[in-house]
């Protein structure tokens, strides 16, 4: 540039030294950063963040919280959860044999078969007409059964604990659009490895009880 | 490079849309979607009249007046998104900055080190500023066009800055 000075030259090389040595960044100093395009032009920003692990860890909190209601529920049954619907009438003869194996263990569970007996004998003779008839009855006796609230409980806190992660994935998710992607598959990931802890642990707890 | 006597684009692009996208992204700071929009139709222009391209060796001036022009004209007629006037409190002063910059370049500016922390201080429109008229060699008038404000208050703008930034390097000096 014509009638500039030595000491405008040294600041203009200077300048252009110091922009060009950054050549990773868009915003050459710290006052650009307020708004800095993502690298890839292609990629739009979004005020939304990281806020995917925050649905994440909302949503993992929600299903810790939900499954310890579930375990401190006054007269919950859970063997009746656990071992499933035989404890609640079906004949030990039609139930798999795991679940005859731990029912006989259980005094309440025995009992309650002795009851089912008495109330609706079954001859062991007779085959059931189908998979519909046993449904039928096994859904009658839980319905009558006094535990079966607690096992419906059950399943409605599991029930709700999932939709509300999966809830809050999916709004994550379509909230984050394309940019978002990465984390909204890691925030998938923490959902479902604390989902999936909380549940062990319930498990668990429900056992040694 | 060549092919057939002329510039093959994608070389071009793999060369300069870096160099370009910085470029962009100065001028249109305060807005990311109009940095977007800029860099594109500056690459579609390029694109559409590489072919008219006579001297090679000037493709990269010419990638720049071809930003320099899409800057233009999308600000042309918009709100300018360089505000004068959280620079400037005195307006009414009118002073050539080429010529009287003589004495606002210490020795403390040409230290590229010491340069980046100063320019840290700065406002963003002043960075913005600097960048483009030293940076870019962008001039005062052009610069003036581009967002839509006053010339004699740009220069205004300038001398400010420049006089903030020699206060600053006087201050790190001592």
């Amino acid at each position: 540039m014509q009638g500039a000075s030595d000491g405008e030259e040294r600041f203009r090389a200077a300048l252009r030294n110091a922009v060009s040595g950054r050549t990773q960044e868009l915003d050459f100093f710290r006052g650009f950063s307020e708004v800095k395009p993502s690298p890839d032009f292609a990629r739009r920003r979004t005020k939304f963040g990281k806020k995917p692990y925050k649905f994440a860890i909302f949503a993992s909190a929600a299903c810790v919280v939900l499954l310890s209601l579930a375990v401190v529920a006054p007269g919950a049954r859970w063997e009746l959860f656990f071992n499933g619907p035989e404890t609640a009438g079906v004949p030990s003869s039609e139930a798999p044999a795991f679940a005859d194996s731990d029912a006989k263990e259980s005094d309440y569970a025995s009992d309650v078969q002795n009851a089912a007996r008495e109330a609706d004998p079954l001859p062991e003779e007779t085959p059931l007409s189908g998979s519909e008839s046993l449904a039928d009855g096994a859904e009658e006796k839980v319905a009558t059964h006094p535990g079966s609230s607690s096992a419906a409980r059950g399943f409605v806190l599991y029930g709700a604990g999932l939709l509300v992660a999966l809830i809050l994935f999916l709004s994550a998710r379509s909230r984050g659009g394309r940019f978002h992607a990465l984390y909204a598959v890691a925030a998938a990931r923490v959902t479902l490895g604390l989902l999936a802890a909380a549940l062990f642990l319930a498990g668990m707890i429900v056992q040694l009880l | 490079m060549m092919k057939n006597g002329q510039l093959c684009f994608e070389t071009v692009y793999d060369a300069y849309w870096l160099e370009i996208k910085r470029f962009v992204y100065v001028e249109a700071r305060r807005d990311a979607e109009s940095a977007e929009d800029i860099f594109q139709n500056t690459w579609e222009n390029a694109f559409r009249y590489l072919h008219t391209l006579k001297d090679v060796r000037k493709v990269r001036a010419w990638l720049y007046a071809i930003a320099r022009n899409e800057a233009k004209r999308h600000f042309a007629g918009r709100r300018p998104v360089f505000s004068v006037q959280t620079m400037s409190r005195e307006d009414g002063e009118e002073i050539d900055v080429e010529d009287e910059t003589a004495g606002l370049f210490p020795e403390a500016l040409a230290n590229e080190d010491l340069l980046i922390g100063l320019m840290n201080k700065l406002t963003d429109e002043e960075q913005q500023l600097i960048l483009l008229h030293y940076g870019y060699d962008m001039r005062l008038n052009d610069i003036a066009g581009m967002y839509g404000v006053n010339y004699n208050s740009l220069k205004s703008c300038m001398r400010r800055t420049l006089r903030k930034l020699r206060t600053l390097a006087e201050g790190i000096a001592e």
